[in-house]
């Protein structure tokens, strides 16, 4: 059977649309250091909360201090140039002036521990593949839809003042 | 677990100061407005100290009435909002409010009986270095948005929270809304009437009680001790 060339493309482009993962991740950002969340989490199985300590107890996950980044990289790896880059702020004592990847609506309280420690929510749930990311992007887009059917299932408040106050 | 939050203010303790209102323009971003919005009857707080004078022989006794958002059981403003703006929090039985949802029809204040409803005329901008004194626990309103006291439920939030942490109940006295924790005399006291032990519970029962209009059937949770009156005072 003869195929037109033409259709086959257009069917070629619409398979990699549906394949490419449905997401509006926007374009990542250009860190000041090039952080591999792939390398710490999938390759060498770091657990999120091990960096983000806060996660577990606080309302913000936070992002870790260049002393726990530290605390291995004074003998992992060193000879890197990233890493190089990482004990020059080491040095100089300055924080790393990383950008915010993941952004939620300021009139939106979330409160990670609820989620964490009570809830038991997967950090991949509101995160989607960033333990397989060179660099860091967000993919899910924080809609309130979206966070209610979560709610919902969970029989959780889907009180208003929840989570706008 | 199901509250019922609720305040009592003693109008014989209270002298009128005015220190709550301050406290509540700190703790929840109220915007000063300045003094021509003001002359026009904009002012902002959320919790106001109305002053009645009574002639008493040769001398005038003022009376203080300390009037925050009353939290009605079966409120006027929530009925009449048409985008579901305000209504009533079932977990803690506050009148709540969400300014997202807002679209400023103000019919809300319009409906208030005690007026303590207020609007955002304009977007009040706070000079350098006034807006680093913004508390982060609750949103900055935008212009053509309604506001009100909430009982401070960033506060009440934040019990809630040290109690889970803790795995224990919220203890009577906790959780203070800032007007309560910063009134001088103490004449402001909140807590939970579903807990019969707690200390709103024992002054619901006051013989000095009352509420503001009580015969409008709004159901105030805020209620008032009466002012004693003897010789000399």
């Amino acid at each position: 059977m003869k195929r037109d060339p033409l259709a086959a493309i257009a069917a070629a482009l619409l398979a990699a649309a549906l394949l490419l993962p449905a997401d509006s991740a926007a374009a990542p950002l250009e860190q000041p250091i090039r952080y591999s969340h792939k390398v710490h989490v999938t390759d060498y199985k770091l657990d999120c909360r091990f960096c983000h300590v806060n996660a577990t107890k606080s309302a913000y996950a936070g992002i870790p201090s260049v002393a726990k980044c530290m605390m291995c990289h004074r003998v992992i790896a060193t000879d890197r140039p990233e890493i190089r880059k990482l004990a020059q702020y080491w040095k100089e004592k300055k924080p790393i002036p990383w950008f915010r990847v993941t952004e939620l609506q300021e009139y939106t309280y979330f409160p990670h521990f609820r989620m964490v420690t009570y809830g038991k929510v997967p950090c991949l749930t509101c995160h989607p593949g960033i333990d397989k990311d060179d660099i860091a992007v967000q993919r899910q887009e924080f809609s309130m839809g979206w966070c209610l059917t979560c709610h919902r299932g969970r029989g959780v408040s889907i009180d208003c003042w929840t989570c706008h106050i | 677990m199901k509250r019922r939050w609720a305040m009592v203010i003693d109008m014989d303790l209270c002298t009128g100061c005015g220190a709550c209102v301050v406290a509540c323009v700190a703790e929840n971003n109220t915007p000063t407005v300045g003094e021509a919005e003001a002359g026009k009857g904009r002012l902002m707080h959320w919790i106001r100290v109305v002053r009645y004078f009574r002639k008493e022989h040769a001398e005038t006794r003022a009376i203080f009435v300390a009037t925050p958002c009353m939290h009605c059981e079966k409120a006027p403003c929530e009925i009449v909002c048409p985008v579901y703006a305000t209504y009533h929090d079932e977990d803690d039985h506050v009148n709540a409010m969400v300014y997202n949802r807002c679209i400023g029809t103000r019919y809300c204040g319009n409906n208030c009986p005690y007026s303590v409803r207020v609007f955002n005329w304009w977007d009040y901008k706070r000079e350098k270095p006034l807006d680093e004194q913004l508390n982060p626990d609750l949103t900055v309103r935008s212009r053509g948005v309604m506001e009100k006291c909430s009982y401070c439920i960033q506060r009440i939030r934040r019990g809630k929270e040290a109690a889970l942490k803790e795995g224990r109940d919220i203890r009577d006295g906790e959780v203070l809304p800032a007007c309560a924790q910063t009134c001088p005399p103490g004449a402001i006291q909140f807590g939970d009437l579903n807990d019969p032990g707690s200390a709103v519970s024992r002054l619901m029962k006051d013989p000095r009680r009352f509420r503001l209009m009580e015969h409008l059937g709004t159901e105030p949770s805020t209620v008032y001790l009466k002012k004693l009156r003897a010789q000399g005072r």
